[in-house]
């Protein structure tokens, strides 16, 4: 995936995150449109890591425009990312199955790591509060994950059908 | 420094998040907020999110309005309903606020003076009009029952109304000052010594003459009722619309606008001796 692709991904991740994401909320529960979108580059492609800057970009101007403090989504995001370049070496990333289980497992610990971190800062819920919606996080984060592999799955093919280079090469 | 340069990776990554830790380190010592620079990039940030934000509402509010088709004919039903209540009652309302006036207007004609300390009043409420002679006759819901008896004056808080044609138990039947069978005696207020004689002229309006044809009289002067005949002296009749001067009587014949608003006429008060 080419720079210019990342950047309209993550620029529409965030406009679509403070707006039409509200259609689809249910009971103030939403997807994370950036969450996502970072999750998917960086378990699908090899050099996906090099979205990182954009999803610490993205989530810092989410912070700016709708979080109590600046850098919470970040850090979380970036340890989520740690551990999921981590994990993705010993996992098959051409099936869609294993993005599904990390993006869950993903779910959670940034859920928890965003929880210490509000904690640490004095911003007191408990953990059982916010442990008890991950099953609607996780259902709408992974239906998202689901969408944009199967978007880039054929748009993947129609590359190689007119024998396009492979995007990731170029990149 | 040379085991940093052979740890990139661990260097680079303890450097973002040490570097993030103090971005939240200082938005929390901020209190949340995000300064000059933060709030100029939220406001840029907003122009494009408004337009955004109020097609997704205008989308939502479409959308499920589909989906909630039943529930919205029930809650419309519902609020027709209530507003035609609201009508409804703003109607009676708007009356009592034109009944109120009048009350207030007719008020006004209790403390007449020309009554003073020989008659009593007693409010009546106009229940039937005369058709054929709109306002020449009508009929009020006071009789003989309240002291209501014939030739009592009825007057209203603008001036001269009639007199009790025929008086009822519960109800008297006045004729009003535009009948032609109802002779008025008058004087100019401004000057006493100018007086005549006026009749209902047909057309909603008096028609009448002035005694003495040397006595100025002007357009706009203002009638009261002389004292001479049924009606005592000060009530207000009207004011002179027209002045021609007739060959053949040699008077000044004058036509008069009453003061009275006999088209909009619901409350009256009757004077009975006491």
């Amino acid at each position: 995936m080419s720079i210019r692709h990342v950047t309209i991904f993550y620029a529409a991740a965030f406009f679509l995150q403070l707006s039409v994401v509200n259609l689809i909320s249910a009971g103030g529960m939403a997807p994370n449109l950036i969450f996502c979108v970072t999750i998917f580059i960086a378990f699908r492609f090899d050099r996906g890591w090099r979205c990182f800057p954009f999803a610490i970009a993205a989530t810092l101007l989410l912070d700016l425009c709708a979080g109590a403090y600046l850098g919470v989504s970040s850090l979380a995001l970036f340890l989520v990312m740690i551990f999921l370049i981590w994990v993705r070496y010993y996992m098959n990333t051409d099936l869609l199955k294993t993005l599904l289980a990390t993006g869950a497992v993903c779910t959670v610990l940034y859920w928890i790591i965003y929880w210490l971190i509000q904690s640490i800062l004095k911003n007191y819920y408990s953990l059982g509060y916010i442990l008890r919606f991950q099953p609607c996080f996780i259902a709408y984060n992974l239906i998202i994950m689901a969408i944009l592999w199967f978007f880039y799955s054929s748009t993947f093919r129609k590359w190689k059908l007119r024998g396009l280079p492979d995007e990731e090469e170029e990149s | 420094m040379k085991w940093f340069a052979e740890h990139r990776l661990f260097t680079v990554v303890a450097g973002i998040i040490v570097a993030l830790c103090l971005v939240i380190i200082i938005s929390f010592a901020a209190a949340g907020g995000s300064g000059a620079l933060g709030r100029g990039i939220q406001s840029g940030i907003s122009w494009i999110q408004r337009p955004l934000s109020s097609f997704t509402r205008s989308v939502k509010e479409n959308v499920g309005g589909i989906f909630r088709y039943k529930e919205l004919q029930k809650e419309n039903k519902a609020l027709q309903a209530k507003v035609d209540a609201l009508q409804e009652e703003n109607k009676n309302l708007r009356i009592k606020k034109s009944e109120l006036r009048e009350l207030r207007s007719l008020s006004k004609s209790f403390d007449f003076k020309p009554f003073a300390g020989t008659s009593k009043a007693v409010a009546a409420r106009v229940i039937e009009i005369d058709e054929s002679n709109p306002y020449v006759v009508f009929t009020v819901d006071a009789g003989t029952k309240k002291h209501v008896k014939r030739n009592d004056i009825v007057v209203n808080g603008s001036g001269l109304v009639g007199r009790v044609q025929e008086a009822g138990k519960n109800y008297s039947k006045i004729v009003s000052i535009l009948s032609s069978r109802n002779s008025i005696s008058f004087r100019l207020e401004r000057r006493s010594s100018v007086t005549g004689v006026l009749k209902g002229s047909g057309h909603g309006e008096l028609s009448g003459y002035v005694m003495n044809e040397n006595m100025s009289v002007l357009k706009g002067d203002r009638l009261i009722t002389s004292g001479i005949g049924i009606y005592p002296e000060g009530i207000e009749i009207g004011t002179i619309r027209s002045i021609e001067y007739d060959e053949d009587t040699q008077l000044k014949v004058i036509k008069v606008k009453p003061t009275v608003n006999f088209g909009a006429l619901q409350k009256v008060a009757i004077y009975y001796e006491y």
